[in-house]
């Protein structure tokens, strides 16, 4: 099989390297990592704004550009994450804490190049390793039937709302906000619209790309239009080396911890690079703390680990939230989430039956990521500069230029006026979910998920004649109740555990 | 169960320690956003109730919908119960606005000033952890300017959402260069008004660029509406 997945990838990079397919990865990641920069931006609203720009692509180009898109607009995140400390999403956040700090001691540049390094050797090897792995899973696939898969569904929303940042019973209710309208509109067996409380606009469902525009894009611009307040000016950057010795010494290892935290967790479904980032973020810290040698920085005010780690795992996460999302069709995370409903777009399915079907497009787009993390560092180091001056845009112009781009996506995704009502309505849900520390995120994982978690539902209680048993009679089936069990279990047991110690430790630790 | 691990013992720096009454407990922001929730999930519920089933199949169109609707509305009792406990437990209880998600480096927000407590999943995830500088409890935005001016910023975001929902409405009818172009100067001016010349010009030239890009480079079809200009 490797030997096979070898000549599958030659393949991929056959048609990859063509100049088109090479003009749409660079284009990609140059666009995404503008869009990405605009403060405010990340990932979810840059691809959902840029979906209409790809319209007119066949799968290929449209999906090597959307794909590189996401790496672009992950990395631009980073930048104005650490000189305006203003990231685009909650993924970049970390890049905000000891990035900022580094800019602010003059360090940018290092900063900077440290976070491009990061992204590209583990972004390189989580696609090494979504080489390898997809067909692996491609193959274990084979014996997965519509119970694992309603079980794995259920899996990702689990961990996506209990791993999560904040109070577990919000993210659940954004799980189930999500899930609630992803069941409006046309039901899928009986084709009769449900849930519609008698409202024209929701007769035919709420699009994807619409619901995530309205989620991120909308509260966002509104809040700061309402409020307006000008951004940090952006930290200059000084000439310099990029990386000294002392730097590559410390960054090093924690680009290869983070790669491989990153990977990791990104495989999981349900979660993907900001847990990701987050807990790489725990770790260095911890790390960082438990053996100082004589570092003069604290961590938290600028140390290259707290860097280098977490734009690490992020990107690690990136690509292994791709595992699951083209061996299996689940998508990890809320920015997969998007992908998977591009791919639908194209008509493809992404699962086991695309690998064989559509093998040649599906090495290829593999191929094309090898492709666009190259080019994320060989574009974002001697270009630097100039994605910085994009920080100096007037907010206000900025937000209110946002607004227009959501409604023109809006409106090429359906030409009616629902659509853009729907914006409207999600928009002010939107507001008011974060107003009230709701996630967003889960929402979006939840609705793409609950056309196939209904589908494999009503599948398996068909064959079973309603019986839930069937999901403890599988072998397989079980062992991911088990290990969706551990993963809701562990953390508060460690806690409790960690409390109980921690008051030991106290005692010894006092008299220093 | 969400505060900051150091901050719980504390007096808060306002050094008002004043008993929590039921009211309060009933008027905290989660208590009533649970409560929200929970009648939203049961509305959701009734209405997948009426759902038809139709005997041949064994999950009908109504069986998730009905499923979620009793989710929905079961989290958001037990949200209003943890909230309700919470307060009537002490003062500090409102805590550090979980959103932790926006805690981090919010400074759009009063009271969540700059990466004060970057809680890492506070309820269930491994770890936390703190930045050091600034660790200001955001207790200190009570002052009574701040609900002021949170007041007159409130309004001012309805105001932005009621120049957006115009918008809205106007796109189709009046079609896409005029709504986009007067959208974009008012929402300015309504943000800016001491830039009208910098707005005025962002707007025509914004609308008349984005207009020419998505018609011939992308062959996206804008309305047109009562706009004079033809799709040429």
């Amino acid at each position: 099989m490797f030997f096979e997945t070898l000549s599958d990838l030659g393949g991929g990079f056959l048609n990859a390297l063509s100049p088109m397919s090479l003009a749409f990865a660079l284009l990609g990641v140059l666009i995404g990592t503008i869009v990405g920069t605009l403060p405010g931006i990340g990932p979810i609203t840059a691809i959902a704004i840029l979906i209409p720009v790809s319209f007119g692509l066949d799968p290929a180009h449209g999906l090597i550009m959307l794909c590189a898109i996401y790496y672009g607009s992950m990395y631009g995140g980073s930048i104005s994450a650490a000189l305006i400390k203003t990231p685009g999403e909650i993924s970049n956040a970390v890049m905000a804490l000891d990035g900022y700090q580094m800019a602010r001691r003059g360090r940018a540049r290092t900063a900077l190049a440290t976070a491009a390094l990061g992204s590209f050797i583990a972004g390189t090897l989580a696609v090494i390793g979504l080489t390898f792995l997809s067909p692996v899973l491609v193959q274990v696939s084979r014996v997965l039937a519509s119970p694992e898969y309603f079980l794995l569904m259920l899996l990702a929303l689990v961990l996506a709302s209990t791993l999560v940042t904040g109070s577990w019973l919000k993210s659940g209710i954004a799980v189930f906000i999500g899930l609630a309208v992803g069941t409006i509109g046309l039901d899928p067996q009986m084709g009769a619209p449900r849930q519609t409380f008698g409202l024209d606009m929701l007769r035919d469902g709420v699009e994807f790309t619409i619901f995530a525009m309205a989620l991120f894009a909308v509260p966002e611009a509104i809040r700061h239009l309402g409020n307006p307040r000008g951004f940090r000016k952006p930290v200059p950057i000084r000439k310099g080396p990029m990386l000294n010795r002392e730097d590559w010494r410390r960054a090093a290892p924690a680009w290869a911890r983070g790669s491989g935290l990153g990977f990791v967790i990104g495989v999981l479904p349900g979660v993907g690079p900001t847990l990701a980032a987050f807990m790489s973020y725990v770790m260095e810290k911890r790390l960082f703390e438990w053996r100082p040698r004589g570092r003069k920085e604290r961590f938290g005010e600028g140390a290259i680990e707290g860097v280098a780690g977490p734009e690490a795992a992020n990107n690690g996460g990136v690509g292994g939230a791709m595992v699951p999302l083209l061996s299996l069709g689940i998508p990890g995370s809320a920015t997969t989430a998007l992908l998977l409903v591009v791919f639908i777009m194209y008509g493809l399915q992404p699962g086991p039956l695309m690998f064989e079907q559509e093998s040649t497009l599906v090495w290829t787009i593999i191929a094309s990521m090898y492709i666009g993390n190259l080019a994320l560092l060989v574009l974002n180091l001697p270009l630097v500069g100039l994605f910085v001056k994009l920080l100096t845009i007037p907010p206000v112009v900025l937000y209110a230029a946002i607004l227009c781009f959501v409604l023109i996506g809006a409106y090429a995704i359906e030409y009616s006026l629902s659509g853009l009502l729907l914006i409207l309505v999600f928009g002010i849900l939107g507001y008011g979910m974060d107003k009230f520390g709701i996630p967003l995120a889960p929402a979006i994982l939840a609705l793409v998920l609950l056309p196939l978690i209904e589908s494999n539902y009503s599948q398996m209680m068909q064959i079973s004649g309603g019986d839930l048993s069937v999901l403890v009679q599988r072998p397989v089936s079980l062992t991911i109740i088990i290990f969706t069990v551990v993963c809701v279990a562990l953390p508060p047991m460690v806690r409790l555990l960690r409390r109980r110690g921690d008051r030991r430790e106290e005692k010894v630790e006092v008299p220093a | 169960m969400t505060q900051t691990a150091g901050m719980s013992g504390d007096v808060p720096p306002g050094g008002d320690v004043r008993r929590p009454s039921w009211r309060d407990a009933a008027l905290a922001s989660d208590t009533l956003l649970g409560a929200v929730v929970a009648v939203a999930g049961t509305a959701f519920f009734v209405s997948a109730r009426g759902i038809a089933h139709p005997p041949q199949l064994v999950v009908g169109p109504g069986t998730l919908p009905t499923l979620i609707g009793a989710g929905l509305a079961l989290l958001g009792l037990a949200l209003m119960v943890q909230s309700l406990l919470r307060n009537l437990r002490g003062p500090l209880a409102e805590g550090p606005v979980t959103a932790g998600e926006s805690a981090i480096l919010d400074e759009r927000r009063p009271g969540a000033d700059a990466g004060v407590a970057v809680q890492v999943a506070d309820a269930s995830a491994p770890a936390e952890m703190s930045v050091p500088e600034r660790a200001a409890g955001p207790t200190e935005a009570a002052a009574p300017a701040a609900g002021a001016r949170r007041l007159r910023g409130g309004w001012r975001v309805l105001a932005a959402f009621a120049l957006f929902a115009g918008y809205v409405l106007a796109f189709i009818p009046v079609g896409f260069l005029l709504s986009t172009a007067v959208f974009l100067f008012v929402m300015t001016t309504f943000a800016q008004p001491e830039k009208k010349v910098r707005n005025a010009i962002v707007a025509v030239v914004f609308t008349l660029v984005v207009y020419v890009a998505f018609i011939y480079g992308l062959g996206v079809y804008l309305p047109s509406g009562i706009t004079p200009l033809p799709i040429f």
